[in-house]
């Protein structure tokens, strides 16, 4: 087989990395802040905490990313009047979206802390909040990062879905590519095989800082 | 200095594939539009794969009997698109349709519908025999494909926004400048032209289909557009209250030769039927069927 066509889509799928990793990476981090402020919130008693968690959840887990992603690049910015770029869309979907699952990991990890070590801080003479910070985030913060790398992973391959807003990412790349030289399945195959990389380093990454954390 | 050399390279594959869309050119049943070059250009191998004449007389009733599978695109009209209700319409439906009757196959299920990227790899991958949806016979396409002879030939306009879109930009020449932002629909004439012309990448917004561009245009996330021209009329003319507008005339006459494309697979089981569909083509044109449906869908 002809391998030359790699010396052209190649140095496109990498331009394409850049921007994947930095939408996956910001989306990430905000999505972290966003998800563990929604998973405290579920686990609040302030009942409109509750109530805005619940339906931001709802609706981020009720409508396909695809679909947030047109939403956010072509109606938000008539309805606000705010012009997003494609890129700053791609990280919103992405923080707005990974928030909302985070979510769900953060208040899973919270449920799992035996009641016992609350009322045990509480009977030391700690405030709630102070609670909450020394003794309920550590082992809960150890026990959802490998469900948050996790989650990174799974936002690396949903910015593929982004190119439906002009992002663009490693899979927009490969199809520009394609649509003009027709070698369709070298190039599908070419990214299958850069993304089984890309990830298998992630998964590596993972192994090592989970084997860091919880020594 | 890697993005540059590509970028070269890029630049350089077109220029090949715009030549060669020339050369095809000048082969066209169509007279009306041909660009100088390409009346000059002699028609050389890229035609070879067209089987020799060897059908005589009518094509009538040439194909009875047999089934073809046929795609076209569902988003492109006044072509091949979808009416309120749902119905699949639009001149290469119809004409599809006047071939089918005149030649007397038929339809392998239903017309399957589907975007531009999937319906190029259906056809060279010989999941589908045969599909009209304004395709161009590109000479990439022609390496994974036959093609009939071109039935239509349009050339590509620019489009701004009217309230947004600078007012000094007039000519698709001025996109190379780099200055102002530029949509295209992914594969199509209009993506390749804008390459060709050495848009630059930072530049140019691919979309994966043309409706997400319209809109980028019309909100102003784009100064500019480019498109086939009956496509892009077509756009203006139905839609209420559109902010876009073609400006200049109309550029790259004879790169967009509008022709069926027949997937090799097709080819091989039925060895003469390019020649059928050239034969049944000309002819259709002859009796006036095939300005009835300009008369319907194009003006």
């Amino acid at each position: 087989m002809d391998l030359g066509f790699l010396g052209k889509l190649l140095p496109m799928l990498f331009t394409g990395l850049r921007v994947t990793i930095l939408i996956a990476v910001v989306g990430i981090i905000f999505g972290f802040l966003l998800g563990t402020l929604a998973g405290f919130s579920l686990e609040s008693r302030i009942k409109v905490f509750k109530g805005i968690a619940n339906v931001y959840i709802w609706v981020i887990r009720g409508t396909p990313l695809i679909v947030q992603a047109l939403y956010i690049y072509y109606v938000i910015p008539k309805l606000v009047g705010i012009d997003l770029s494609s890129n700053l869309s791609g990280i919103l979907v992405i923080s707005l979206n990974s928030g909302a699952f985070i979510a769900e990991i953060v208040r899973g990890a919270l449920n799992g802390i035996d009641p016992g070590q609350r009322e045990a801080g509480l009977s030391l003479g700690l405030t709630p909040a102070q609670t909450t910070w020394h003794i309920i985030v550590p082992p809960a913060f150890r026990s959802i990062l490998p469900a948050l790398f996790n989650q990174f992973i799974i936002s690396v391959k949903d910015t593929a879905l982004l190119s439906v807003i002009v992002v663009n990412e490693i899979t927009h790349q490969a199809q520009n590519y394609a649509s003009l030289s027709y070698k369709t399945i070298p190039t599908y195959t070419t990214l299958a095989v850069f993304y089984l990389i890309l990830i298998s380093i992630l998964i590596i990454a993972q192994k090592m800082v989970e084997r860091k954390i919880m020594r | 200095m890697k993005k540059q050399l590509m970028k070269r390279l890029l630049a350089a594959g077109m220029s090949i594939a715009m030549m060669g869309t020339m050369v095809a050119c000048g082969a066209t049943a169509q007279t009306t539009t041909t660009s100088e070059t390409a009346e000059t250009t002699e028609t050389t191998a890229s035609d070879a794969e067209t089987t020799p004449a060897s059908v005589d007389g009518s094509v009538k009733g040439a194909l009875e009997g047999v089934t073809l599978s046929f795609g076209t695109s569902g988003l492109f009209a006044p072509f091949s698109y979808y009416d309120e209700s749902g119905e699949l319409i639009g001149f290469d439906i119809d004409f599809c349709n006047a071939l089918k009757d005149y030649l007397g196959f038929e339809i392998e299920g239903e017309m399957q519908a589907m975007d531009y990227s999937a319906l190029a790899t259906s056809l060279a991958e010989g999941k589908l025999d045969f599909g009209m949806a304004a395709l161009c016979a590109t000479d990439e396409r022609k390496e994974v494909m036959n093609f009939s002879e071109t039935y239509c030939d349009s050339g590509q306009s620019l489009a701004i926004n009217t309230e947004s879109s600078p007012k000094d930009l007039t000519a698709v020449d001025m996109l190379t400048s780099g200055d102002y932002k530029v949509a295209v629909e992914k594969g199509t004439a209009s993506h390749m032209y804008a390459i060709n012309i050495g848009v630059p990448e930072d530049a140019l917004e691919v979309h994966d289909e043309i409706t997400t561009a319209y809109e980028s245009l019309e909100q102003g996330k784009v100064d500019a557009l480019i498109q086939d021209t009956p496509g892009l009329a077509y756009y203006i003319k139905t839609t209420e209250d559109t902010k876009i507008a073609i400006t200049g005339d109309s550029f790259n006459q004879g790169q967009s030769p509008y022709a069926i494309a027949i997937s090799f697979d097709c080819t091989e089981a039925n060895p003469e039927i390019v020649e059928i569909f050239n034969k049944a083509v000309e002819e259709l044109i002859a009796d006036g069927t095939f300005a009835e449906l300009s008369a319907k869908w194009l003006e």
